[in-house]
């Protein structure tokens, strides 16, 4: 039950890779989301040499339990990951809270060399840490400028980015008051992207912050969740950064992209899987029992937050 | 013209508040110190009666630039603003569009860190969660016993989840209503490993096509598995002596996304009640009130009181319980629920009474020892369909009740008498709920069809009354014969109309009964022809009713007034009037209810209640029916008539955060009848009951209380609660018409602290304290308990557990009795494995017996009950 990455792709034709490749043979693979991740590294190693840019300083950490459906027929399709939400005097970044411990240990290893030692010393501590891919991107606000939100991610091979002003007309519902997450909220409502959203915010945090893209409330969101309650984010935590932390950049080459443009391509990235996985072309899986697994893994996640 | 355009003028002037657009925009800049401007300042604005509610805000741009609109009549509004960086600031301002710069003081603000993980109570919009794991003592098994351990939750001895004093709407696991409300067997028997947390849902309406339509009446709970649980349960078995003891249970229990199964196979004679686990909740006292199908209890052998402490110390039982509960999820809309239980239990019972009567004059004092013996064979089955969708609701539950119950009971002082009653049951019924939109608007159509049949006997040994039943001359005994048969039927057409915050319900609905009463008495072996001494009804009931609701519901108020008309046809035929009668009434029944949510923690509650309630058949016996060997009654003949009135006054307060529950309500009622009961009582304490048409007042004001809190950093949940009443009402004995009054305190304070991994200390008290003021003598009782436990557990392996209970009880009778018991129990768990020990030994100091004392409207009782001997068990556990 071998599941194997070796296809007839130029991306992984570097002789530059041989080590890693080395290394992955030692390994046997019995699940699709390690092979994914050890992708994701094997990139993130081959550019780990590039420098992550610090936009500003973090003050206030918080953490979110992001949950969803993932498959949009089927509401007992929910999955949920830990999403953190850093804070800076005027940037913060949301991301999976595995993307940012994953980046952390690539930032301690930046300057080991691509070498199957190397790979191993990051493998041993990244190991398990899989994300989701709903929950991989990247997000900045009030960067590159005052009031923009840059979107992050890499899907098909290439890194793409989405630069937008979102506005949320956030409607208040007065009287809608509740206690959530130990904090006395307001509830407001808005849409976006093709959800409607409630949205609990607490003034007694005076950040205009929140999860995923959201923001431009009167304090802190401590829970959201679309009216089909087909995704969720709830606060889990809320720290204040006493130590010298930043809020990192990847500077790569991007591809600029609307945020329509990229639901497509996400969509567009599950269906090549799909089909790669049911032609078996470049993978080979030796068992059908895995094959269906994956296949039918891989069709329901069709549920994105944004929906067009 | 120039007055026409003075006159068209003042009216624009006059009707220009009504004609321009309430909108208001205030705007302006915010500055820091040195005039510098201030960005990402929240701006609010809220009304100047409730400052908490936010109609409006602006957050500064980075030119300290902000613009506020404001939809919201009133003359004045309150403005504040929050920063990091700034000192908050309030001010008053009218509310007319305008600009306004500010100058902000610097300051920073500290933020308060939360890790609401670690917090076991989590509160999120309408939903409560309640991480189990924070609230299970050492001791605890089942999820029942962590709850009954939760702030703001009380688990009541027959099953019952209260959540903030109110009884639980729906019993979910993991989202399914398998059980409805058989869930004790679930209670009882879901070990709390398996279970992550209980979620409270405040505000969650079980029909979908009601939501965001109708606020629910009370909390649901849901309890949440764990991820990887499927196959869960209790299997223990139990071997001790003395007598011969065993304690078998096999309760295995599936969940999945497709279907839910309950299973169990329990026996006991170690004083486990299994009836509340067999039984519907709905099972109450016997009454046939709401359509329900519990049992009619028309004969029973006289009852001896049970006392107030566990039940285990007492029953001396020897059950036997099957049950199968299976939910089917068809899809994620509709359901399929099968419910079969059947119960076979021997319950003896033994203990003395002394009545002592407190009537004028009469002062006499009856002492009697009874040997009871309760025979229980009772097979419960139910199927039910459910579809719940958005815009269409089904339920249909077929019901089959059926027992085959006796009763025996031995009285040996001052004379032996042996009584037997037979008190079989069979009961069939259908309920059928429809609920359908027809553009925007929702019918509700529910059908309930109810047949039962009670044939039903009681024989005394020597006969009983010889006075009346045989001029005075003992016999050798006698029988009473009492059988019902009836058909019940309610069938309604709800329509609801209107959208929030307006509701409009209307219902016309049809009730009719037709009910067969016969009774007679035999005197060794021959039946009695007197028409005193027998009763035949026959009795057709038809009811037309026509109910009106008006519901307002925003989110902070929720009103609801009900106008509900009836018109009720009665035709009967008695046994002293063999002609037909027929009777007609028309009565209105208004209530009012008011709910006003002042925030997420605190709400208050009004409410008012008119309603007129009419007898059944059974007061239309006018021959005698012996009701035991002390006891025959007969009625008046005529339909009484109770008008009640109830006002109720309440407040509730939750703060899950701070882990503080509390509640405070009034109640008063008074209720006016027309019948009241006339008794006599003869020199050797033999009682005869006559209705009769004379008009009396019973009044009741009863004040409860109750507050919970959890102590988080110590894992400590602190309880009180408090009842106070005053009830009064008029007797009528050997022809004295006295008034009674009966007052009540209630406490019950408590704590239970389990902050240690090797320690678990819980004490409990109860004070019940009730003065009767009768004609002849007043009458104070006094019953005080102590419970107090400790639990050791000096590693994971091994829980040592020590129990106290200490009972002070005192009547005013002089007699008093001081009682103290002990258990001691110790569990081993060997390493890993799923194996687990328990030897326990109850009742260590061997007490006999223990004494109640209890108040009835013309006599005080000292109940002596007999207890379960020292007894010693063991047990052998299976975690699955």
């Amino acid at each position: 039950m071998q599941l194997s990455i070796y296809g007839k792709s130029k991306f992984y034709d570097g002789a530059c890779f041989a080590p890693v490749f080395q290394f992955l043979k030692s390994m046997k693979y019995t699940d699709l989301k390690i092979t994914l991740l050890v992708i994701f590294l094997i990139v993130n190693l081959q550019v780990s040499s590039q420098v992550f840019i610090p936009v500003d300083k973090v003050l206030y950490v918080c953490s979110y339990l992001y949950e969803f459906q993932q498959d949009s027929n089927s509401n007992t399709s929910l999955k949920s990951q830990d999403m953190t939400l850093q804070i800076g005097s005027s940037v913060s970044r949301f991301t999976s809270t595995n993307n940012l411990y994953n980046d952390s240990i690539l930032m301690l290893y930046s300057n080991e060399k691509p070498t199957a030692a190397g790979f191993g010393k990051i493998w041993q501590q990244v190991g398990g840490n899989t994300t989701h891919p709903f929950c991989k991107p990247n997000i900045y606000k009030n960067y590159p400028a005052r009031n923009q939100v840059l979107f992050t991610d890499y899907l098909n091979r290439e890194y793409l980015k989405v630069v937008e002003n979102p506005v949320f007309n956030w409607q208040l519902k007065p009287g809608a008051d509740s206690l959530v997450s130990g904090y006395v909220c307001h509830q407001a409502t808005a849409r976006f992207a093709g959800r409607e959203y409630l949205a609990w915010f607490t003034t007694e945090i005076p950040i205009q912050e929140g999860p995923y893209k959201f923001h431009g409330l009167p304090g802190l969101i401590v829970h959201l969740r679309d009216t089909k309650d087909q995704h969720r984010f709830t606060l889990t935590s809320l720290r204040k950064v006493g130590y010298n932390s930043h809020i990192h950049m990847h500077e790569r080459d991007y591809r600029q992209i609307t945020a329509r443009e990229y639901a497509k391509a996400l969509n567009a990235s599950f269906a090549m899987l799909y089909n790669r996985i049911q032609q078996e072309n470049g993978l080979t899986i030796s068992d059908d029992e895995q094959k269906a697994r994956a296949l039918q893994t891989t069709k329901a996640r069709n549920n994105f937050i944004e929906k067009y | 013209m120039g007055v026409s355009l003075t006159i068209f003028f003042t009216l624009i002037l006059c009707f220009s508040p009504f004609i321009v657009d309430a909108q208001t925009q205030i705007e302006g800049i915010v500055y820091g110190p040195g005039k510098v401007p201030a960005e990402g300042v929240s701006i609010l604005v809220s009304p100047v009666e409730r400052k908490s509610t936010m109609i409006g805000y602006s957050i500064t741009d980075v030119d300290g630039k902000y613009i506020l609109t404001i939809d919201y009549e009133a003359d004045s509004l309150v403005l504040s603003t929050r920063s990091l960086n700034f000192r908050d600031t309030i001010l008053n301002v009218q509310n007319l569009s305008n600009t306004l710069t500010l100058e902000l003081k610097a300051q920073v603000n500290e933020i308060r860190e939360v890790s609401v993980r670690g917090y076991p109570i989590l509160s999120n919009g309408d939903t409560l969660t309640y991480i189990v794991q924070s609230f299970a003592r050492l001791r605890d098994h089942s999820i029942g016993d962590v709850i009954g351990n939760m702030p703001g939750f009380e688990v009541t001895p027959g099953g019952v989840v209260h959540f903030q004093g109110q009884p639980i709407q729906k019993y979910y696991i993991e989202g399914l209503d398998l059980l409805e409300k058989r869930y004790p067997i679930a209670n009882k028997n879901l070990p709390h490993g398996s279970v992550a947390s209980v979620e409270v849902l405040l505000n969650h309406n079980p029909l979908r096509i009601l939501e965001d339509r109708i606020a629910p009446g009370s909390a649901s709970i849901n309890i949440k598995l764990k991820n990887e649980v499927a196959l869960t349960g209790t299997l223990y078995g139990s071997l001790g002596v003395s007598p011969f003891l065993r304690n078998i249970n096999l309760t295995p229990m599936l969940f999945n996304k497709s279907q839910q199964v309950v299973a169990a196979l329990q026996s006991n004679n170690t004083g486990d009640d299994l009836n509340s686990q067999h039984q519907a909740l709905e099972y109450s006292g016997g009454q046939l009130k709401d359509m329900g199908n519990a049992k009619r209890e028309l004969l029973s052998i006289r009852p001896l009181p049970s006392p107030e402490t566990d039940e285990k110390r007492y029953l001396d039982n020897n059950a036997n319980l099957v049950t199968y509960n299976h939910l089917f999820k068809l899809d994620s809309k509709s359901q399929i629920r099968i419910n079969s239980s059947y119960l076979h239990d021997i319950t003896k019972v033994a203990g003395d009474v002394v009545t002592q009567y407190l009537t004028e004059g009469s002062g006499m004092i009856v002492r009697e020892s009874a040997r009871n013996k309760y025979f229980t064979s009772s097979l419960s089955n139910s199927i039910g369909y459910t579809l719940n969708e958005k815009n269409r609701y089904i339920e249909n539950q077929f019901n089959l009740h059926q027992f085959w119950d006796s009763e025996s009971g031995h009285i040996l002082n001052p004379v032996q008498f042996i009584q037997n009653a037979e008190t079989p049951h069979y009961s069939l019924a259908n309920n059928l709920d429809l609920l359908f939109t027809i553009k925007d608007n929702i019918f509700q159509f529910t059908s309930r069809i109810d047949l039962n049949n009670s044939p039903q006997s009681l024989v005394f040994s020597p006969g009983v009354f010889p006075g009346l039943l045989s001029g005075g001359e003992p016999y050798s005994s006698s029988r009473q014969s009492f059988s019902e048969q009836n058909l019940l039927t309610d069938h309604s057409l709800q329509f609801y109309h209107g959208r929030k915050p307006w509701l409009f319900e209307c219902e016309p609905g049809v009730k009719f009964e037709n009910q067969q009463i016969e009774t007679f008495m035999e005197r060794n072996g021959v039946k009695l022809t007197t028409d005193t001494l027998q009763n035949s009804v026959s009795w057709n009931y038809m009811e037309l009713y026509f109910k009106y609701r008006i519901r307002y519901e925003r989110q902070s108020i929720r009103a609801s007034f009900d106008l509900q008309f009836n018109h009720q046809l009665y035709n009967y035929t008695g046994a002293d009037d063999k002609s037909a009668r027929t009777v007609r009434k028309t009565f209105p029944a208004p209530s009012f209810r008011l709910l006003y949510i002042f925030n997420s923690e605190l709400n208050g509650s009004l409410s008012a209640r008119y309603f007129p309630t009419f007898g059944s058949p059974t007061e239309l016996l006018t021959g005698y029916v012996i009701r035991d060997h002390l006891l025959m009654i007969r009625q008046s003949g005529i339909i009484p008539t109770n008008i009640g009135v109830i006002l109720n006054a309440g407040m509730e307060y939750k703060n899950a955060v701070a882990g503080l529950f509390g509640s405070l309500e009034w109640t008063a009622s008074r209720v006016s009848q027309n019948v009241i009961l006339k008794r006599t009582i003869d020199e050797n304490g033999l009682v005869s009951s006559t209705g009769i048409e004379q008009d009396n007042i019973s009044l009741s004001n009863t004040f409860n209380a109750k507050l919970s809190r959890y102590f988080p950093r110590i894992k400590a949940t602190s309880e009180i609660n408090g009842i106070m009443a005053t009830v009064s009402r008029d007797v009528l004995v050997n022809e004295h018409l006295a008034r009674i009054q009966t007052r009540m305190l209630l406490l019950n304070p408590g704590i239970s602290f389990n902050g240690w991994k090797f320690a678990d200390v819980g004490y409990r008290y109860h004070l019940e304290l009730i003065k009767q003021n009768n004609p002849a003598t007043n009458t104070l009782i006094i019953q005080q308990k102590h419970f107090a436990d400790l639990f050791l557990s000096p590693s994971t392996r091994h829980l040592l557990g020590i129990t106290g209970e200490f009972y002070l009880n005192n009547g005013s009778t002089g007699q008093f009795q001081d009682v103290f018991f002990a258990n001691v129990s110790y569990r081993y768990k060997p390493g890993n494995g799923k194996l687990r020990y328990r030897l326990e030994l109850n009742n260590i100091f061997n007490q006999k017996d223990i004494v109640r004392y209890q108040h009835t409207d013309i006599s005080l009782m000292r109940s002596t009950f007999y207890l379960r001997p020292r007894q010693i068990l063991a047990t052998i556990s299976v975690g699955l």
